[in-house]
């Protein structure tokens, strides 16, 4: 304990200032620190009695075998002590903490881009970075930072980073056997880095393929949209006007096709549509049957009798598309209609109806102009999927019809090329953001008017 | 403070210790079981813990996989493939983890020049002498290297028994797939063809004489045009369940079929009393494709050893067989044949006949002319 009196002055500096308690930041970073701490001591605990435990290795413990066995142990254990050196040191308040704190973190950046470099290991990597990162901003003092950091790592990680791949891949070129290649750098010739971007907007071989798929695609999402709203609407209006205890119970109706998965609905769909199925088999069966026992009597009996003796087209064409699609996106269109309708103040309407407006004028300038919000969302939420449906054009279409989902589907799979995919991908993707502005412009505008 | 200090030291100093007193004992890789288990073959082989085989879908008895699972303790992860499009996209979008794959003729020379599939010796697994010397050495893959053949069959047209237009006028030609006029005496009932690039455009340029690997721009769009006009008749694009849900349901009349898959339809229809199926299968006269799919070891496999071990149990003859017997595709191994059903054995649209074996063409890799093709495909599709 034979301290020298100017260390111990120089110790004991920080903790005047801060009597009233770890910075909360600061405190925060401990957590951090101490939550990384038990991760190694976890993943240490785990590599040791790997022979005992018959544990399923990680990937990143596949990865790591690459290396001879003392490396994991020195990696885990390093970054363990650290942690568990700044964890400690940040709650007792020790001055060198911070310091230390913001070396290992960054240390541990360095690490975990040397990590990937070496076995392109993806998990493990952003694992570190994840917690380091969050440790140097925590450390720097960036409140606004700091508090937006999980949604704005998530994003990064998940959503930044692959488009910037997916961009980057359009730019490239397919070889033969289907892997990327990336021209030459020219400055004169950046065009041929935009030879998909072109081809999609161009003829092949003397016509507008996917231009005319794209149009399609538009055309049904649109087509989509408007049916959802017609039905919705009135839909959404009725539960709204509902005694309250009702509403909760009908919106939860709506919800519950959810429970099952989409493919195993559309499934369903194809049981219930195909030429075998109880549609089907009623028209052309029951009621054939009994058409052709009455078809003397009156000419609508033999009419009834030829029109059952053949089955009805209901599967495997484009109605059978629009059926699945709408189908499947009108709880998309209602919930946010319905929570729009809801919070309506209906007294408008009686006001509008005290002063002499009939229904249709009360409608078109009360109601609509109010719930538009809702409309908008509804619709956008609608179209955008509706533009890459892949599944129900696949299954209830019979795949005869490409649209945009399909087309893009194709690129990667079968014909495995990446770059033009990404760039389908990419002006979708341009479209979709389009429709997410107007959304975004409507909504404004609308607060506004208010 | 100091003390503090000490407690932290200590801390660290007892974790280093335990660390390092660990030892290279752990880690996965060190046990038997491990991932990267490395042993001579010639010795009872030390088998990873679990395999995982990557398939087409209903292409083989699962019963076989089980009865391996109980007699080697080794667990197979199964998982199945709809298109050899599909599987090649899959291993190079970086999916690693499958073992065994079972690509086709034309997919395996590709797969080798992509660098994805490991070298082995075929002589190490001694049932590789079960197979017919004809489907050794393969043009796709001389030598065996990489892969040993697993089922094979052909492309040609199943079509309803029964119906009152195939009764007088079996479809013996791909006319009946390509023809409006044909098409329209019983498009009514439903006709499928596959979804599958290949074999579709294969069958059409077959129908106009043309060869089914033909990079030929102007030969392509008069297939691409052929298969265009007959589109409306179609009712479905289908080339992975179209066996249960359309045959087998009577969704359709005719269709494009790989041979076992038009087997399957008959046998499950099959009823003694008539002594009959509801389908039957046709190799059309203008010839069709032949093909055989091929066991193969990934190249980013760890597990070679239990891999080829597992091969050699599926190449076992009567194993061969319990395969055939269920998928109703031919077997080129040899020693099976005493197993499989006589009725199979015997049904000429699983084995052809020498005189249709000479109309049969490989379909083979096309190199460049694999964009002519996506260009066709896509207008196909777009239309």
């Amino acid at each position: 304990m034979a301290l020298s009196p100017t260390e111990e002055q120089v110790a004991t500096q920080p903790r005047v200032i801060m009597e009233a308690g770890v910075d909360p930041l600061w405190r925060m970073a401990a957590y951090v620190s101490l939550g990384g701490a038990a991760l190694w001591t976890f993943l240490l605990f785990r590599w040791m009695t790997f022979s005992s435990f018959g544990w399923t290795p990680l990937g990143a413990e596949l990865a790591l075998t690459n290396w001879p066995p003392v490396l994991p142990y020195v990696i885990y254990s390093g970054l363990l002590a650290a942690d568990l050196v700044v964890g400690i040191g940040l709650l007792w308040r020790m001055k060198w903490a911070r310091v230390v704190g913001l070396a290992t973190a960054v240390f541990a950046i360095l690490l975990a881009f040397t990590y990937f470099a070496l076995l392109r290991e993806f998990w493990g990597a952003t694992a570190i970075l994840a917690l380091s990162l969050f440790k140097v901003l925590l450390l720097t003092r960036q409140v606004g930072w700091s508090l937006a950091y999980p949604a704005a790592f998530w994003l990064g990680i998940f959503f930044i980073t692959p488009m910037i791949i997916v961009f980057i891949v359009s730019l490239g070129e397919r070889s033969r056997l289907g892997t990327v290649n990336y021209p030459p750098f020219e400055l004169d010739n950046i065009g041929i880095y935009f030879n998909d971007y072109v081809r999609f907007f161009s003829r092949v071989s003397g016509e507008f393929i996917y231009l005319r798929i794209f149009a399609r695609s538009v055309w049904i999402a649109i087509l989509n949209t408007l049916l959802c709203l017609l039905v919705g609407y009135p839909f959404a209006y009725w539960i709204a006007r509902q005694p309250k205890q009702y509403r909760g119970m009908l919106i939860f109706l709506v919800m519950i096709p959810f429970w099952t998965n989409f493919l195993v609905r559309t499934y369903a769909w194809i049981l219930i549509l195909r030429d075998s199925g109880p549609i089907n088999n009623f028209w052309s069966i029951t009621l054939h049957q009994q058409a052709l026992l009455l078809a003397d009597n009156s000419a609508f009996f033999t009419w009834l009798a030829e029109a059952t003796s053949r089955k009805l087209p209901l599967l495997f064409n484009q109605p059978a598309v629009m059926m699945g699609l709408f189908y499947g996106f009108l709880p998309f269109m209602i919930l946010p209609l319905y929570s729009n309708l809801e919070q309506l103040d209906w007294n408008l309407l009686e006001a509008a109806a005290d002063l002499g407006a009939n229904a249709r004028q009360s409608f078109m300038r009360i109601l609509l102009p109010l719930s538009m919000p809702g409309i908008v969302a509804g619709s956008v939420i609608v179209f955008i999927p509706s533009l890459g449906a892949y599944v129900t054009p696949d299954l209830m279409g019979g795949a005869k019809v490409s649209l945009l989902g399909n087309l893009l589907q194709q690129q990667f799979m079968t014909v495995r090329n990446w770059p033009f995919g990404s760039a389908i991908g990419f002006i979708m993707m341009a479209i979709m953001l389009a429709a997410t502005l107007v959304y975004f412009r409507t909504l404004a505008k609308n607060q506004q008017m208010m | 403070m100091k003390s503090k200090f000490a407690i932290l030291l200590l801390v660290m100093a007892v974790l280093l210790l335990v660390a390092c007193g660990g030892g290279p004992g752990g880690g996965p890789g060190s046990e038997s079981g491990g991932p990267t288990a490395d042993t001579d073959s010639d010795a009872a082989p030390q088998l990873a813990s679990e395999l995982s085989v990557y398939n087409w879908a209903d292409y083989i008895d699962e019963d076989l996989l089980t009865q391996y699972e109980e007699e080697y303790g080794v667990k197979i992860i199964y998982d199945t493939f709809a298109s050899n499009e599909d599987l090649l996209a899959k291993l190079q979008a970086g999916a690693t983890g499958y073992d065994v794959i079972v690509p086709s003729d034309y997919m395996v020379a590709q797969m080798i020049e992509l660098g994805l599939l490991a070298e082995i010796d075929p002589n190490v697994i001694p049932n590789f002498a079960n197979i017919d010397e004809d489907f050794k050495n393969a043009p796709f893959d001389p030598g065996n290297k990489h892969c040993l053949p697993y089922q094979w069959g052909t492309t040609g047209i199943a079509y309803r028994a029964g119906h009152p237009y195939f009764e007088e006028n079996p479809p013996d030609s791909w006319a009946y797939l390509f023809d409006p006029e044909l098409l329209a005496e019983y498009s009514s009932g439903g006709i499928n063809v596959l979804n599958d690039q290949r074999e579709l455009i294969a069958a059409a340029l077959f129908y106009l004489g043309y060869s089914p690997n033909s990079t030929d721009r102007t030969q392509l769009e008069e297939a691409r045009d052929l298969i265009v006009r007959a589109k409306p008749y179609w009712k479905t694009f289908n080339s992975e369940d179209y066996d249960d849900s359309l045959l087998i349901a009577d969704e359709v009349v005719l269709s494009q079929s790989w041979s076992g898959d038009a087997a399957n339809a008959y046998w499950s229809t099959y009823s003694d009393e008539t002594g009959d199926g509801n389908w039957y299968y046709a190799i059309p006269q203008e010839g069709a494709v032949k093909w055989m799919d091929n066991i193969c070891i990934t190249a980013s496999s760890s597990k070679r050893d239990t891999a080829l071990h597992f091969i050699n149990y599926l190449l076992d003859a009567e194993n061969g067989a319990a395969i055939t017997n269920f998928t109703y595709y031919a077997s080129p191994n040899e020693a099976a044949k005493a197993y499989i059903e006589p009725d199979i054995l015997s049904d000429p649209g699983i084995y052809p006949p020498p005189e249709v074996e000479a109309k049969l063409q490989w379909l083979i890799e096309l190199g460049e002319g694999l964009f002519v093709w996506d260009e066709m495909w896509t207008a196909i599709k777009g239309q």
